[in-house]
């Protein structure tokens, strides 16, 4: 019953709350020998909001941002999102992505150029 | 009322961008070569950043989105009873890098605000957090609603 009653709360809530407006965030892509540098222009969201994926080549960042009203003024929530398809040969287990002063740093490493193999004659 | 402004800068800002963009199409870019195929013309003129007012009862409260400012870009100023914001982020490729997309560019803030209220501008207060500068302006206690009380004779 309790339960109940604060699912219809949280409902309300959610009604109230007006809709998130979709951003696509700007992005600039660097890129030396080692690999690729993507910075995006995140301001005001939280590290826990935002989510980075590179799945078949292809990189998603997405982030949310809450709204704000204030004394009759009301700005909703943002969602921010771009995709980009990257070159293959990353090597996605040395992703790295840092978030400092609203400005979100992903780095793509290159795999290292893979090394000659020796094979064993049985 | 500001954000009327605000949007009329704004577009006057996007006219300008245009015009040095085609400028630079036609004439090659500022450093003499021409723009290669393939890359974005940068726009010259910087963009604004979004501003938004809010007022309540005490106090009236300015955020302007400032991402990858560092505290001494931003420069605040309270005078002839107008808050005075002016911030500059310039465009830059990071050193040992090379540009595959530049869509960042620069962001230049310059705004003179008036309050309607008096304000108390000893006790302005501004932080910038997560690219987001905060601007609390407290009004002067004399320009606050005060109940008055009614005697009954």
């Amino acid at each position: 019953m309790n339960e109940l009653q604060n699912q219809d709360r949280e409902l309300a809530i959610n009604e109230r709350a007006p809709a998130p407006v979709r951003l696509a965030p700007f992005v600039d892509v660097h890129q030396n020998q080692d690999g690729y540098l993507v910075l995006a222009d995140l301001p005001g969201v939280t590290r826990s909001d935002i989510a980075i994926r590179l799945e078949d080549n292809e990189l998603t960042v997405e982030a949310t941002r809450p709204g704000r009203s204030l004394g009759g003024t009301e700005v909703p929530p943002k969602q921010y999102r771009r995709q980009f398809r990257v070159p293959e040969g990353i090597d996605a287990t040395r992703v790295d992505a840092r978030y400092e002063s609203g400005v979100l740093r992903v780095t793509l490493p290159k795999a290292e150029a893979k090394k000659p193999r020796l094979i064993e004659v049985q | 009322m500001y954000n009327h402004w605000n949007d009329i800068e704004r577009t006057w800002a996007a006219m300008e961008a245009l015009r040095r963009g085609m400028n630079q199409a036609f004439s090659g870019s500022e450093s003499g070569e021409t723009p290669r195929f393939g890359r974005l013309i940068q726009a010259a003129a910087a963009r604004t950043p979004a501003v938004d007012i809010f007022e309540v009862e005490d106090a009236y409260l300015v955020t302007a989105d400032l991402p990858g400012f560092k505290r001494e870009d931003v420069e605040l100023k309270f005078a002839n009873d107008q808050l005075l914001i002016s911030a500059t982020r310039a465009a830059a490729t990071p050193e040992g890098y090379q540009a595959v997309m530049e869509e960042r560019g620069a962001l230049q803030l310059s705004k003179a605000l008036g309050f309607a209220a008096k304000i108390d501008a000893e006790h302005i207060e501004a932080k910038l957090s997560d690219g987001v500068l905060e601007v609390r302006i407290p009004k002067h206690p004399e320009a606050k609603p005060r109940q008055i009380p009614i005697h009954i004779g």
